[in-house]
């Protein structure tokens, strides 16, 4: 998957389980960590040492259980900066969610601010993070913004 | 066996006294992860699974049996119950059946909220897809978490503009 250090990344959760987000579940909030090093796999995937950033947990020595050995870079989502274009048309934005079909709006209650925009694993997507406290992610695709605010 | 890759988060635990009562209703909000290792044989105990949980922490389950691992499986939820929840706000009715004349099923409109996943929980040891259609659900009146079955829930058609 070509991580690189500094790179953003989270635990994947990439089960095909259709949900808000067509590809992920949605932990409440999200969490995402920085890789700070990279352990060449030979012939297999390379591992990855990296830190949560929202509580300093180390994939290489937590408390819990020592992983010298990292996480395979199979467990992880790789989240890369989006083009100008894709994060001007979503940043700073009122938003909703879309239904498959790509039209059907998602219900009033699921309207809310673009926390982030970035890249995961090659599809572009959207943070929204609801009035409610909600927060889910769509490809962008699946947003429409809110007009007339 | 192979659960490397798998989702899983931990069983919800009995709920009723009775045992015929599927375990549901789990007022807070699940933690997923995923299975990055594995181990199974040798000395007690005789099955490991280590877990990547979405917070970041990494975590060994271990039992001596694949059951005792308390895990379920994540997997696809039905398409009908996929279609019917998502982007929606939904309501948990009353587990006995709707009340008559109460259009809520005698759930108080608190408990109403947004759905957060549509899921299927399979105890890791089961075949998989043999587990129940759960909902999770965000009520923002209170800001719980609810997750229950699937087919405890109701779709409250006024909710969208």
């Amino acid at each position: 998957m070509a991580f690189v250090v500094g790179d953003r990344t989270r635990p994947r959760l990439s089960s095909t389980a259709p949900l808000l987000s067509s590809f992920r579940l949605n932990p409440q909030p999200p969490v995402f960590a920085v890789v700070t090093r990279i352990i060449a796999g030979g012939e297999g995937p390379d591992d990855i040492i990296g830190t949560v950033a929202e509580n300093g947990i180390t994939w290489a020595n937590n408390a819990s259980t020592v992983q010298p050995a990292g996480v395979d870079e199979n467990s992880l989502d790789l989240i890369t900066a989006p083009d100008a274009t894709t994060r001007d048309a979503f940043v700073d934005k009122f938003v909703v969610g879309l239904q498959p079909d790509g039209e059907t709006e998602y219900a009033a209650e699921y309207r809310g601010v673009v926390v982030d925009v970035y890249i995961v694993n090659g599809v572009a997507s959207v943070l929204v993070k609801t009035a409610t406290g909600l927060y889910y992610e769509l490809p962008v695709t699946r947003i429409a913004v809110v007009g007339f605010r | 066996m192979a659960d490397i890759q798998k989702i899983v988060a931990v069983r919800i635990q009995a709920t009723s006294l009775d045992a015929t009562v599927v375990p549901s209703f789990e007022p807070q909000a699940p933690r997923f992860g995923n299975v990055i290792a594995e181990a199974s044989g040798g000395v007690s105990p005789n099955e490991i699974r280590t877990v990547l949980w979405q917070d970041g922490l990494v975590q060994d389950v271990e039992s001596d049996t694949v059951a005792g691992l308390n895990l379920d499986v994540i997997e696809n939820a039905d398409a009908a119950n996929v279609a019917k929840f998502q982007g929606q706000v939904a309501l948990r009715i009353a587990p006995g059946g709707a009340v008559p004349g109460d259009v809520a099923g005698g759930t108080s409109r608190e408990f109403a909220g947004l759905v957060i996943g549509v899921y299927k929980r399979t105890p890791i040891e089961a075949v998989a897809g043999t587990g129940e259609d759960y909902v999770l659900i965000l009520t923002p009146a209170t800001g719980a978490v609810i997750e229950d079955l699937a087919d405890s829930f109701a779709v409250l058609k006024n909710q969208s503009v």
